[in-house]
C-alpha cells in the first residue's frame, strides 16, 4: 500500500486502470474512515501477511500496521516518532519501520498522529514473524487495551523445490499435512476470537466465495503476467504493475478485485497487439528483487532513457497469482491456511526464493536484477545473500542495494542511480 | 579428588574436550543449538548432548559466502565451522525452533547441503517447538519430540523409552536444583562464588553429561570466598564466553544473577513429573525455555522475579550487534528498575568477535557511583 497522496502529472505510459486502482484505495480509506474513525464501528488492525479474508468476509474493517507506517511516512512525521522512540529507550537498531504506528499511539497526540490516530481496535492480529513482532504488538495492544491475537507458524521442515508448482494445487504436500492441521485448528480459533469481539457472525459460504475469486483474480493476474514476460518491447512499467497488483491483493476476494484484474489484464492484451511498449529503445530487462522501493517508484524507470534498461519484473508481479491462488474443493478454510502458512517463507528462505526468482529471470528475459536490502532490518536480509549467490551462478548479474528504508529523505537518489546505472554498464553490457 | 578450580580451568580452556573422548572412545555425540532443545531426550537415547558455541578468534570467510552479516555472531561462526568440516566429528546437530536466527541458520544449512553435496556436515534435526501458551500448540510439541525420540533411537540403536527418559530428567532436575544453590551462593553477602566462576559451571552442565556437571555443582561452595563490590544482573544477549562477566568482575563489580540463555535460566524451572514424562518434557520447554519467543508477559514476570532474588545493586543490558528483538523489552525494565531505585547501564552493539575498547571504561563509569553506595 503505497502513501502517495499528492497528485502529480501521469508518468509517460502509465495504464488506463492505473488511476482507477489508486481511487480504489482512496474509497477504501474514505470508507475505512467513515465506519471505524467516526462511527466508531469494531475494526481490525492486522499484519500485512495474515488471513485478510476472515474479517473481509465478516465485513469487518481492517487495516494494516504497514499502511498507517507508509502514512506516517508520507506525511514526513517518522522523525517525530523516532525522536520519541529514542527519549522511550528504544534503541535505534530496532526494526522502526513497523513500530511507528505503535510509537504513535504511545505517543497520545492526535492532534499530531495522521487522521486524528488510530482509534482503538477490536483485536490488533499479528504474526509471529522473527521474534520481535509479538513484542511490538503485545506493547501496542497495551496502549489501546485491546485484544491481541498471535498466529504462531511452526517452520517448513523440508523446502520442495519449485514451490510455486506445487502451491496452487498440491499444496497439502508441498506444506505438509501437520502444519497445514495446526494453522486449520488456530485460524479456527481466530474466527471465534474475531466473532466475539466484533459481535459478527461469519458466514463460511461468503468465506468460500471469496476464496474462490481470489483464484479466478489470480488466473487474470497469471495471463497479464504471460504476457508482460513474453512481450517485447514491455508494455507494463513497474510501478503499474505494482499499484494495480497491490490494489487487487488488499482487496482480495471482492469482485472489484477480479473485475480489476481482468481490465488490467485486457489492456495490456491491447497493447501488445499494439505493439506497444514504454521503452520502445529496450535493450535491458532487469528484476527487482526484494523489498520494493516505495517511497520512490520513479527510480524503476529511470534507465530507460539513459541505457534502455527497463524494469520488468518485481515480486509483486505475479505474487498473487503463483502465491495466492489455492485451488480446493469443498473446504476453504484449509486452503486459507495454505495460503499463509509459508508466505514469507517463499520470499525469503533461500532455495524458494532463489529458484522461484531464477525461474522469472528466465521467463522475462532479464539480463540482470537490483536487489534491495533495507538495512536496520535483520528479517528482510535473511536469504539475500545466498539467493544473490544461487542467481549469479546461474549467470545473472545482481546489484545489491543496500539503503535505510524508514526515512525516504536518507536515500541518495543519485549515488543509486549511479551505482545501478554503473552496473548496467560494466556487468550487463560489459558481459555482452 | 581433583580441585574443583582445576576442573573449571580444564573446562574453560577445551570445553569440548569431554565429548571428544566420548567419540573417540566410540560414543554418540549429538550437537545442539540454543538453550530450548530438549537434552533429556538425547541423554535418554545414550548419547552426549553437546551445546554448540562460536570462536570468537575464529574465521567466518566460509560462513560470509552465504549467511548475512546480519545474522548472530556466534552463528556465523558455528556456521563457519560447519562448512569447514569442523563439526564432522558430531552425529547429528539438535536446532530447536526457538529463535528466529536458528530458523535461518537451518535453512541455510540445508541450502548448502543441496548445493554443496561433497561438504562433511553432520545432519540436522529441527525441532519445531511452539511456544505459545496454547494447548493446540502442546499437541504440536509432542509430536515434534516424538519424532525426535524416533530419530535419536534410530541414530544410537537405543531408544529414548519411558525409563529412560525418566532417569535422565531426574539427572538434569538434580543438575537444575544445584544450580539454584550455586546462584544462591554467589548472591550470599559474606562468602560467595564469583560470576565467573558460576558462568564455567552453567557451562559445565551445557558440555558436560549430567552427572558429571552435577557434581562439579555440588562443590560450588568450595570455590566460595568474602567478595566486595557492587552485585549485578546482566540481562540480554546470550553470553556464552566469559569475556564481559570478566570486564564487570575486573571493574571491581560481582556478577551475581543473569537472564541470558547461558546462564541461570538455563536450569530456573524442573521439568514436572507426568505420568508420561514426554509430556513433562514437552511443557517444560514450550513453557520455560529460555528463548526470545516465550510471550512477553511470561519473560518479564521471570525478570521481576530475578530482581526480587538477587536484589541486585545495579543491572548491566548488554545486546549483540544487530538486535532487533531484545531492545524491545529494555524500556519497561527501565522503568521497573527506576521504581526501585536500582541503576541500569545499556551497553549495545556488542561484537561477538571483539571486545569494544569502550566497554571496560562504561563500566567503570557506571559503577563508580555504586561502589561508593556499597562501600
Ligand atoms: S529508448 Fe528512450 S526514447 Fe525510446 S522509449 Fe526508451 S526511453 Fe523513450
Ligand atoms: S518483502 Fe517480505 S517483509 Fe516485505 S511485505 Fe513481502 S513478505 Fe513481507
Amino acid at each position: 500500500m503505497s502513501a502517495k497522496t499528492e497528485e502529480r502529472p501521469a508518468p509517460p505510459g502509465q495504464m488506463d486502470v492505473t488511476p482507477l486502482a489508486k481511487a480504489r484505495q482512496k474509497s477504501w480509506f474514505t470508507e475505512f474512515r467513515r465506519r471505524a474513525m467516526d462511527e466508531g464501528e469494531p475494526y481490525v488492525i492486522a499484519a500485512a501477511v495474515s488471513p485478510h479474508e476472515i474479517f473481509h468476509a465478516l465485513d469487518v474493517p481492517l487495516v494494516t500496521n504497514t499502511w498507517y507506517s507508509s502514512i506516517i511516512s508520507a506525511k514526513r512525521l517518522s522523525p517525530h516518532y523516532f525522536d520519541l522512540m529514542d527519549r522511550l529507550g528504544y534503541h535505534e537498531d530496532l526494526p522502526r519501520y513497523l513500530s511507528l504506528p505503535m510509537i504513535s499511539t504511545l505517543d497520545d497526540d492526535p492532534e499530531r498522529a495522521p487522521y486524528g490516530g488510530l482509534p482503538r481496535p477490536a483485536l490488533i492480529l499479528d504474526r509471529l514473524r522473527g521474534d520481535y513482532a509479538q513484542r511490538i504488538t503485545t506493547e501496542w495492544a497495551r496502549a489501546f487495551d485491546c485484544p491481541k491475537f498471535f498466529l504462531d507458524v511452526p517452520v517448513q521442515r523440508h523446502l520442495i523445490p519449485d514451490w510455486w508448482r506445487h502451491a496452487q494445487t498440491d499444496w497439502e504436500t508441498l506444506y505438509g499435512t501437520e502444519r497445514l492441521d495446526y494453522h486449520v485448528e488456530q485460524i479456527e480459533a481466530l474466527i471465534d476470537t474475531a466473532e466475539t469481539v466484533t459481535g459478527r457472525r461469519l458466514d463460511r459460504d461468503v468465506l468460500t466465495e471469496e476464496m474462490h475469486r481470489i483464484n479466478r483474480a489470480g488466473e487474470l493476474l497469471a495471463e497479464a503476467r504471460d504476457l508482460i514476460a513474453t512481450s517485447r518491447p514491455c508494455p507494463v512499467a513497474l510501478p503499474d504493475q505494482l499499484t494495480n497488483v497491490m490494489a487487487a491483493t488488499w482487496n482480495r476476494g471482492s469482485q472489484w478485485s477480479v473485475d480489476h484484474m481482468q481490465a488490467y489484464r485486457d489492456e495490456i492484451a491491447n497493447r501488445v497487439e499494439d505493439g506497444y511498449g514504454i521503452c520502445s529503445g529496450e535493450k535491458h530487462r532487469l528484476l527487482w528483487i526484494n523489498t520494493g522501493l516505495w517511497f520512490n517508484t520513479a527510480f524503476y524507470r529511470a534507465f530507460e532513457e539513459s541505457h534502455g534498461a527497463v524494469f520488468v519484473w518485481s515480486m509483486y508481479s505475479n505474487y498473487f497469482s503463483d502465491g495466492y491462488r489455492k485451488y480446493f474443493e469443498g473446504d476453504s478454510l484449509r486452503a486459507l491456511a495454505a495460503r499463509s502458512i509459508s508466505m514469507n517463507e517463499q520470499l525469503h528462505l533461500p532455495p524458494w526464493m532463489a529458484g522461484w526468482i531464477e525461474q522469472q529471470a528466465r521467463d522475462f528475459g532479464a539480463s540482470g536484477a537490483v536487489m534491495l536490502t533495507p538495512v536496520g532490518d535483520r528479517l528482510s536480509a535473511y536469504g539475500t545473500r545466498a539467493c544473490k549467490r544461487a542467481l549469479e551462478a546461474a549467470g545473472l548479474p545482481v546489484l545489491e542495494l543496500s539503503a535505510s528504508m524508514v526515512d525516504a529523505r536518507l536515500w541518495d537518489n543519485d549515488a543509486m542511480i549511479a551505482k545501478v546505472g554503473d552496473f548496467i554498464e560494466t556487468r550487463i553490457e560489459g558481459q555482452a | 579428588m581433583i580441585a574443583l578450580q582445576k576442573q573449571l580451568d580444564a573446562l574453560a580452556a577445551d570445553p569440548e574436550a569431554e565429548a571428544r573422548r566420548h567419540a573417540a572412545a566410540g560414543g554418540r555425540v549429538v550437537g545442539v543449538l540454543g538453550g530450548a532443545a530438549p537434552v533429556e531426550l538425547i541423554e535418554a537415547a545414550d548419547a552426549f548432548p553437546l551445546r554448540l558455541r562460536g570462536d570468537p578468534a575464529g574465521p567466518t570467510d566460509a560462513a560470509d559466502a552465504w549467511m548475512e552479516p546480519v545474522q548472530e555472531g556466534a552463528l556465523r561462526s558455528i556456521f563457519n565451522q560447519l562448512l569447514t568440516g569442523g563439526l564432522d566429528w558430531l552425529d547429528l546437530i539438535v536446532v530447536p525452533r526457538s529463535s528466529e536466527q536458528l530458523v535461518q541458520f537451518y535453512h541455510l544449512a540445508e541450502h548448502v547441503r543441496a548445493e554443496e553435496p561433497d561438504l562433511a556436515m553432520p545432519p540436522l534435526h529441527l525441532v519445531n517447538l511452539l511456544q505459545t501458551p496454547e494447548a493446540r500448540s502442546t499437541r504440536f510439541n509432542r509430536r515434534e519430540m516424538e519424532r525426535l525420540a524416533e530419530a535419536l533411537g534410530s541414530l544410537t540403536g537405543t531408544r529414548p523409552d519411558r525409563i529412560r527418559l525418566r532417569e535422565a530428567i531426574q539427572w538434569r532436575n538434580t543438575l537444575r536444583h544445584l544450580a539454584s544453590e550455586v546462584s544462591s551462593a554467589r548472591r550470599s553477602a559474606d562468602r560467595s562464588v564469583s560470576g565467573q566462576d558460576a558462568a564455567l559451571l552453567f557451562l559445565a552442565g551445557q558440555v558436560r553429561p549430567a552427572p558429571q556437571a552435577a557434581e562439579m555443582f555440588g562443590r560450588a561452595g568450595d570455590l566460595a570466598a568474602s567478595r566486595s563490590g557492587p552485585r549485578l544482573l546482566l540481562s540480554g544477549s546470550g553470553q556464552e564466553n566469559p569475556g564481559l562477566v570478566r570486564l564487570i568482575e575486573e571493574a571491581g563489580a560481582r556478577v551475581v544473577a543473569e537472564d541470558h540463555d547461558w546462564g541461570e535460566r538455563l536450569y530456573d524451572h524442573e521439568v514436572e513429573e507426568a505420568p508420561d514424562p514426554l509430556d513433562g518434557l514437552v511443557r517444560h520447554y514450550q513453557c520455560h525455555a529460555p528463548t526470545p519467543r516465550l510471550p512477553v508477559g511470561v519473560t518479564e514476570a521471570r525478570f521481576t522475579a530475578l530482581l526480587d532474588a538477587a536484589r541486585p545493586d545495579g543491572v548491566v543490558f548488554a545486546l549483540e550487534e544487530n538486535d532487533d528483538t531484545l531492545g524491545w523489552d529494555i524500556p519497561r525494565r527501565l522503568d521497573l528498575l527506576k521504581d526501585r531505585g536500582i541503576p541500569a547501564l545499556v551497553l549495545l552493539r556488542l561484537s561477538f568477535f571483539r571486545e569494544d575498547p569502550e566497554t571496560a571504561s562504561k563500566l567503570v563509569t557506571f559503577l563508580e557511583p555504586l561502589k561508593e553506595a556499597t562501600r
